[in-house]
């Protein structure tokens, strides 16, 4: 049975909207009065390039080019400066975007696509948003991705604040169709308009970033403007500090606060937080397991992806995956502290990068701070570090610096100060 | 910029990461056990320099593998560094 076969099956006699887009409610029947002649300049085995959003002609488009065994590379118009590298990484074939469709010419084959066209299954190719280097083409074999959601699990009402081309906003509207739940799409994505919908339409779940709630924190829109329907707000994609979940935690009592993991390599992975207020967690699911290996979190997931296209193979001959996420161990429950490549060495003395940005963000006046660890001939390495004040209001250096030295082991010290705009991507993380 | 001028503003940086409790003269050593300044104060002298040198307009190395290599001889003295900056704002301009 297909994919939209089967969903159909589960959405029979459902009569509430699967999604509200823009306002808008839309059945799931409305997906399959679609016009999707796009579709008719697809072969099976074609990677195709779907620009588009969670709105209703994108999402029908996604889920039949599944049903045609297509590879799909889900990407938004955000990156649009970054298509013409995307599709060569991901050896497109096909540019959907809305009602247009053009093909690419090419020559490349690459062995893994090769694979799933032979095995006549569909893929997903995602992009890792690597701050340096080459973001790398992430490779699933699609049968073994979905396999997750044919559980059956309740589905609340989720506002879709992750992007149509990450694996955590593909398995919102993923979990939301199997589970004829309800999911809310928005174009704007500020901390306004995303507390405004919530409102409007008695949102439950509202998965998010760090940066993104530290943004709802300065915003002053939170306690007054959260609804009361609101149960759950998730967090994850880069690492949470304690006094910003502290802070939430005293803001929302009613909020219960849960930690994500996923990694696009690895599929999703079940994740469940100690406590509301606590940053350690529990990672596990079905085929997944997980180990430390020298304070760094390796993980084993049977959904893992195939591999990179553009890539070596990250896992080693078990299946094992370097998570690069340095951790501490409690009962179980694993906290990340940082990166593994955040660590900063100054004349032998070892820290991470966050334990610095995680003082400099419980100084008053300080919104966003990113610590960095920079060679030097002396040292090895010292520290620089950049704030961003909150509201855009002055900061003055001195007093910054006084309190880091006061607060800071001296080698943990950063030896240059920058006050100014820390870029934030459009998947809320910093850049 | 001469080596005059080099040789003032490193004294200046000197005493000022010093908090002026002693007066740097051209000869006071910046590494090893005689060194009134600790490592970490050198590398803020240093990165003084990088800032002066930016608002001068020329690029102040001391971290490439290039300027690693005379690493030691660099940092042996107060002159040395200022010889140091006003050879690399001579080189630039």
């Amino acid at each position: 049975m297909g994919l939209v076969e089967a969903l159909t099956k589960r959405w029979h006699g459902v009569s509430h909207p699967f999604l509200i887009h823009e306002n808008q409610a839309v059945a799931f029947s409305d997906l399959q009065s679609a016009e999707l002649g796009v579709l008719d300049e697809v072969q099976a085995g074609d990677v195709v390039a779907l620009i588009g959003d969670f709105e209703p002609l994108a999402i029908a488009t996604l889920l039949h080019l599944i049903d045609r065994q297509a590879i799909v590379v889900p990407l938004t118009a955000d990156t649009r400066t970054q298509h013409p590298q995307f599709f060569t990484a991901a050896q497109v074939d096909v540019v959907i975007e809305g009602a247009s469709v053009r093909r690419i010419a090419h020559e490349h084959s690459h062995p893994l696509i090769q694979q799933l066209r032979v095995q006549q299954r569909a893929g997903l190719v995602l992009f890792s948003s690597g701050t340096t280097g080459q973001p790398k083409a992430i490779l699933h074999d699609l049968s073994v991705f979905l396999k997750r959601f044919e559980t059956p699990r309740p589905a609340l009402k989720t506002l879709n604040f992750l992007l149509f081309d990450h694996i955590g906003g593909l398995n919102t509207l993923l979990h939301t169709l199997f589970n004829t739940g309800t999911v809310i799409a928005l174009k704007t994505r500020t901390v306004e308009s995303i507390l405004e919908a919530c409102v409007r339409h008695a949102v439950e779940v509202l998965p998010t970033t760090p940066t993104f709630l530290r943004m709802m924190l300065m915003s002053g829109l939170i306690p007054a403007h959260v609804p009361a329907s609101l149960k759950i707000i998730t967090y994850g994609t880069e690492r949470m500090d304690q006094p910003t979940l502290d802070a939430l935690c005293a803001a929302l009592p009613e909020v219960d606060f849960r930690q994500t993991f996923g990694m696009s390599e690895l599929g999703i992975v079940r994740v469940k937080s100690e406590a509301r207020n606590s940053l350690f967690m529990q990672i596990g699911g079905e085929g997944v397991k997980t180990r430390v290996v020298d304070g760094v979190l390796e993980i084993y997931s049977e959904t893992r992806m195939l591999g990179y296209l553009n890539a070596p193979n990250p896992f080693d001959n078990d299946g094992w995956y370097n998570t690069k996420d340095q951790v501490v161990t409690r009962n179980g429950f694993y906290k990340v502290t940082g990166r593994s490549s955040d660590l900063i060495n100054v004349g032998g003395l070892k820290f991470m990068a966050s334990e610095v940005e995680r003082v400099a963000l419980a100084y008053d006046g300080v919104a966003l701070a990113r610590a960095e660890g920079k060679s030097n001939p002396i040292t090895g390495q010292h520290v620089e570090l950049t704030v961003e004040p909150k509201g855009g209001q002055p900061l003055e250096p001195q007093p910054l610096k006084d309190y880091l030295n006061a607060t800071l082991p001296a080698h943990m010290v950063p030896r240059r100060l920058k006050i100014g705009a820390i870029a934030v991507g459009h998947r809320f993380k910093r850049l | 910029m001469n080596r005059d001028e080099a040789l003032k503003i490193v004294r200046e940086l000197v005493e000022s990461a010093l908090n002026g409790k002693v007066n740097a003269t051209d000869e006071m050593p910046l590494i090893g056990g005689a060194s009134a300044l600790d490592s970490m104060k050198l590398v803020e002298v240093c990165l003084a320099l990088e800032d002066i040198a930016d608002e001068r307009g020329f690029e102040f190395d001391w971290t490439s593998e290039a300027a690693m290599s005379k690493s030691r001889s660099m940092f042996r003295t107060v002159a040395t560094l200022a010889e140091e900056f006003a050879q690399q704002s001579q080189v630039s301009a």
